[in-house]
């Protein structure tokens, strides 16, 4: 994948899109799941710079990604935790342009081994402390008698 | 009480739960369960749900690959060769097609322990400000470093 753009400011909040309550987020503490935070296919990890959008801008991105599952279903939920995190992992957040997503980064520089990246993930969620923010989707009004 | 294993391409079914039969085609097993497995139960039911969510391509949005029959067979009989003092810990996937299996206090005591389609384990852990990582052909039972870093993060 090429990667054309510029780096993302360490101070620039990015967000991992979620779509699982249950795979993706720890009942125990609200901590998020650290394959979460797995590279793969091409030993890079998409984000999205969170930026001056509002938040149903961000949400549509979530949903962009959604629209790519199996089933499609709207984003539930996100990951947001500064660049700062994966710079201080020895890796870079570098903008790539992508058509759903006018904040789409990548993180490169991760390692191939997989055990060297799962340690590098369970150190961004330790000291980058991601937070788990939930989307609130209105539910649907019964129709009145 | 009869557990149903099973998988179908078409159908893309994973049961372990006593009282669900699955009409899978291909590659159904019913097993007596023996006493381990019955013991086993709610890990084993965990790692059926998770590789039932799993077992699509991209069913992270992010083109995760899915997990397959292969490695839910082989966390099936990790799960079962885990010694029996050890906390049961909880499973995820990963988006190679692992499954994964974790142990957490909390951020700074946590061993991350994944089961790969290739048969390898590969494992990381933080204890406090130690950091420990590894792999190793899966032999049907823990390494005996991962068991002991498990008992570290979390003493009985």
């Amino acid at each position: 994948m090429t990667h054309d753009g510029s780096e993302v400011d360490p101070s620039e909040p990015v967000a991992r899109f979620l779509f699982s309550l249950r795979r993706d987020v720890r009942p125990q503490d609200g901590s998020i799941r650290p394959e979460r935070l797995y590279p793969y296919k091409y030993v890079e990890l998409s984000v999205s710079v969170l930026g001056s959008r509002t938040p149903e801008e961000i949400w549509r991105a979530g949903d962009a990604v959604g629209s790519e599952l199996p089933e499609p279903k709207p984003c539930i939920g996100r990951a947001d935790l500064l660049a700062q995190a994966f710079y201080a992992q020895a890796l870079k957040v570098v903008r790539v342009e992508s058509p759903s997503d006018p904040g789409h980064a990548d993180v490169t520089g991760w390692p191939p081994e997989k055990e060297a990246q799962k340690q590098i993930a369970l150190d961004i969620i330790a000291k980058g402390k991601p937070v788990f923010v939930e989307r609130k989707l209105a539910t649907p009004t019964p129709a009145s008698e | 009480m009869m557990f149903v294993v099973g998988y179908s391409p078409d159908l893309h079914g994973f049961s372990h739960t006593p009282s669900q039969i699955l009409d899978c085609p291909i590659g159904t097993e019913k097993v007596e369960p023996s006493g381990t497995e019955i013991a086993q139960v709610p890990l084993l039911s965990e790692i059926a749900a998770v590789a039932q969510e799993c077992c699509d391509a991209g069913w992270d949005g992010y083109g995760a690959e899915p997990v397959s029959l292969g490695t839910y067979r082989l966390a099936h009989r990790l799960a079962l060769g885990l010694p029996d003092a050890l906390p049961i810990p909880s499973v995820g996937a990963e988006p190679d097609g692992s499954l994964t299996f974790d142990w957490y206090r909390d951020p700074s005591h946590v061993l991350s322990l994944s089961i790969a389609p290739d048969g390898r384990l590969y494992f990381a852990a933080n204890v406090g400000s130690r950091r420990r990582s590894g792999s190793d052909d899966f032999t049907g039972v823990l390494p005996a470093e991962v068991v002991d870093l498990i008992n570290t993060i979390l003493p009985a």
